[in-house]
């Protein structure tokens, strides 16, 4: 049986502090994925197979996994997103990564750019 | 490298307000907008687009764009012989199929909005027309954001039906999300994505938000400089005045 291909998605949430309570990973999931069904229907939810795999309350960023064959769905969906619960929000993808540890290093605790920006110091 | 362009930021009443999310664009990955000013409104907002536009004069490319909000066909001539030569970038939501037609064929004009009140303005002919005249439709999805279920879908399926003829027709298009706050901005892959949801292919709509809107911008610039004579021809050298002894 051929395995599916996945990939994780760093994402940002931005929503208005001052009016909504923090939102917790349970929020975020059930947030994402309404809203995918929502747009896309059940059965392409079913086959996106949405889960989230870490949520940072404080930076408001966390990481998704997603099947890869719904990958533009997912991306247009978050895209359209503008309210949660009629407050202003939105999510912006940061960027996709085809592993966990890759997606946290580069986008999540932005590692490679920090050792980059290092090694170009003691080059210069 | 592309640059991408935001094809329509509305000017509002508070200049701060404006300069905070032209400095959120241009973090997102924007290189230019168009600033838009409804042309009733233009002789209140010119000073501050002057201000807005001096104050990002050497890093981000701002362009005037007009809205005209005029229905009667005399008044728009009128409007457009005054201002023509004073803004880059000229548009028009026309509501009705007689004032659409002129509006194709004069080529002073720039932009054509699709919006909701004129989705059955786009037949075929009318679309053909508009790619005689190089005019360019506008679909803003700033719509698609606000919208929920049945009214979205309903939004959606006439969007899709127009774009769907435009593209079949190859009308050049802009396609643009106006912000009026931070929660509306979509940075250009963003926009992409939602573009897509119209039905255009993706290669399409990356062209939409910046080769056509910067060409467009080229032609226009260089149609006001001192001089440009017709398209194609332009003055290179000025006889120099021999001065009087």
């Amino acid at each position: 049986m051929i395995k599916e291909k996945k990939r994780y998605v760093a994402f940002r949430a931005y929503y208005e502090t001052e009016s909504m309570n923090s939102l917790n990973s349970t929020d975020i999931i059930k947030w994402i994925s309404r809203f995918f069904i929502e747009i896309f229907g059940e059965i392409n939810a079913a086959e996106a197979n949405i889960t989230l795999i870490e949520y940072n309350e404080h930076k408001k960023m966390g990481i998704v996994r997603i099947a890869l064959s719904q990958l533009d769905n997912f991306r247009t969906a978050m895209a359209l997103i503008r309210k949660y619960r009629g407050n202003d929000a939105r999510i912006e993808i940061i960027g996709v990564s085809g592993t966990i540890k890759k997606c946290r290093e580069k986008f999540i605790l932005g590692k490679k750019k920090k050792q980059e920006e290092e090694e170009s110091q003691i080059s210069s | 490298m592309r640059t991408f362009i935001l094809t329509r930021l509305n000017m509002k009443d508070e200049v701060e307000h404006v300069t905070k999310l032209i400095d959120n664009i241009s973090n997102i990955g924007f290189s230019g907008i168009f600033l838009t000013v409804r042309y009733s409104e233009y002789g209140k907002h010119r000073n501050m687009i002057k201000d807005v536009i001096s104050t990002y004069r050497d890093n981000f490319d701002i362009a005037i764009r007009i809205d005209i909000d005029e229905r009667n066909r005399n008044k728009i001539k009128n409007i457009l012989t005054s201002i023509r030569k004073n803004v880059d970038i000229i548009s028009i939501a026309p509501d009705k199929r007689d004032l659409a037609a002129f509006v194709c064929r004069d080529r002073r004009i720039d932009v054509i909005d699709v919006t909701q009140n004129n989705f059955n303005l786009f037949s075929d002919s009318m679309l053909r027309m508009c790619r005689e005249n190089n005019k360019v439709l506008e679909f803003n999805l700033i719509e698609l954001l606000y919208t929920w279920r049945d009214r979205r879908v309903r939004i959606l399926g006439k969007l899709r039906t127009v774009a769907r003829r435009a593209l079949r027709m190859h009308v050049k298009f802009f396609i643009t999300v106006s912000p009026e706050s931070f929660y509306d901005l979509r940075n250009p892959s963003e926009i992409i994505y939602i573009g897509k949801v119209l039905g255009f292919p993706r290669e399409y709509v990356k062209d939409s938000i910046s080769i056509v809107p910067s060409e467009i911008l080229k032609i226009n610039r260089e149609k006001r400089s001192r001089d440009f004579v017709l398209p194609g021809v332009k003055i290179v050298k000025r006889p120099e005045r021999k001065e009087e002894e």
